[in-house]
């Protein structure tokens, strides 16, 4: 299994502004989502799943993956305002490392706080192979766990690099008043 | 105070109660509720209609603050107002058992009304120790002078209100 983890993916004050822009933010909208798995809502897990929730802000989603040739992404699949500042920050390192030629999607998740930490049911994003990265936007004890066991932590400015069409889950955290990450899926 | 039931007619209050607990409604983190700031104590706020800076007798820069603001509209009317201080709403989750947000008010010498869109065990908790519980589509309406404290739910992950505040007929 090829994963990758880089820890100050970014550059301190590249990171330090796009955390300020989303992180505890009263500006950046967040839309909740009742469940966080859809293979299982947990509803009849600990707590009756009442832990079961994240809120999401999707900059970017394309449900296929046949952009026009000589194109990374579709505009009028652009969703966000705040698109172009993450777009930019990441996808031309991403070049760069030769990992990326066409984006799906990226979507801020934010995990609430729990007394204590709570697993997500695992589920994969898609079944079609393609690669991910998972950017932590702040340190906290909730982490990623992947098909095989692989446990990653929330750390600020960290890139996870995997294959999100393998079984993966996600988890709350009990340090902080919630977990930030940015999602990217892409082929 | 008034405690009122089925406040807006029931299309309406379908169609409010469809958007603000879909997940195509924009929440917006805030640090903690009332008096009480703790670090494991969040909310999620949604300004329908912005307070501006006083000055003078005006507020300057007041005014509708969401795409949404149409749908809440028929409770405006309801509550016969005047004029509008601020509309915000409230969504609360479920961390631990019935945490209170701590007695405050939210204005001085105007009326305040809490709105419920879900139901569920959480409710407004007044000084006197008067309860009301969150009922959806039910207001309570009261002098924004009494203290007050909205109490999270247990049997629900989320509790959502919206206060308005504003200066009657």
């Amino acid at each position: 299994m090829d994963i990758n983890v880089i820890d100050d993916f970014l550059p301190k004050e590249e990171f330090e502004k796009i955390r300020d822009i989303i992180v505890w933010s009263h500006e950046f909208p967040l839309y909740f989502q009742n469940s966080v798995s859809a293979f299982n809502n947990n509803d009849n897990c600990k707590d009756n799943g009442f832990w079961n929730w994240y809120a999401t802000h999707c900059l970017y989603r394309d449900n296929y993956y046949d952009c026009p040739t000589g194109t990374d992404y579709k505009e009028d699949h652009i969703i966000s305002t705040r698109f172009k500042m993450i777009y930019d920050a990441f996808i031309p390192r991403f070049k760069e490392m030769k990992i990326f030629t066409r984006l799906q999607r990226i979507k801020v998740n934010m995990y609430p706080y729990t007394t204590e930490v709570m697993e997500h049911d695992p589920h994969y994003d898609t079944d079609i192979p393609h690669r991910g990265a998972l950017f932590s936007l702040n340190t906290c004890n909730g982490f990623t766990k992947l098909h095989e066991g692989t446990r990653i932590d929330s750390v600020a400015n960290r890139l996870m690099l995997f294959y999100p069409h393998y079984m993966h889950n996600s988890s709350t955290t009990s340090d902080a008043p919630a977990r930030y990450n940015i999602n990217f899926n892409f082929v | 105070m008034d405690i009122i039931d089925n406040f807006i007619p029931e299309h309406e209050f379908k169609e409010l109660e469809f958007m603000m607990m879909s997940h195509a409604f924009e929440w917006y983190w805030s640090d903690g509720q009332a008096e009480i700031p703790q670090r494991d104590r969040f909310m999620f706020n949604h300004l329908f209609y912005k307070c501006g800076t006083k000055f003078e007798d005006d507020y300057i820069g007041s005014g509708p603050n969401s795409n949404h603001y149409h749908l809440i509209e028929p409770c405006i009317r309801q509550l016969r107002a005047k004029t509008i201080r601020r509309i915000k709403a409230n969504l609360t989750t479920k961390i631990t058992p019935h945490e209170e947000g701590g007695y405050h008010t939210d204005y001085s010498d105007i009326i305040t009304a809490v709105y419920y869109i879900n139901t569920n065990n959480g409710y407004t908790q007044f000084k006197d120790g008067t309860k009301v519980e969150s009922v959806a589509n039910r207001a309570v309406i009261f002098d924004s002078n009494l203290e007050h404290q909205g109490v999270g739910c247990t049997d629900e992950k989320r509790r959502i209100v919206i206060n308005f505040n504003f200066n009657g007929h």
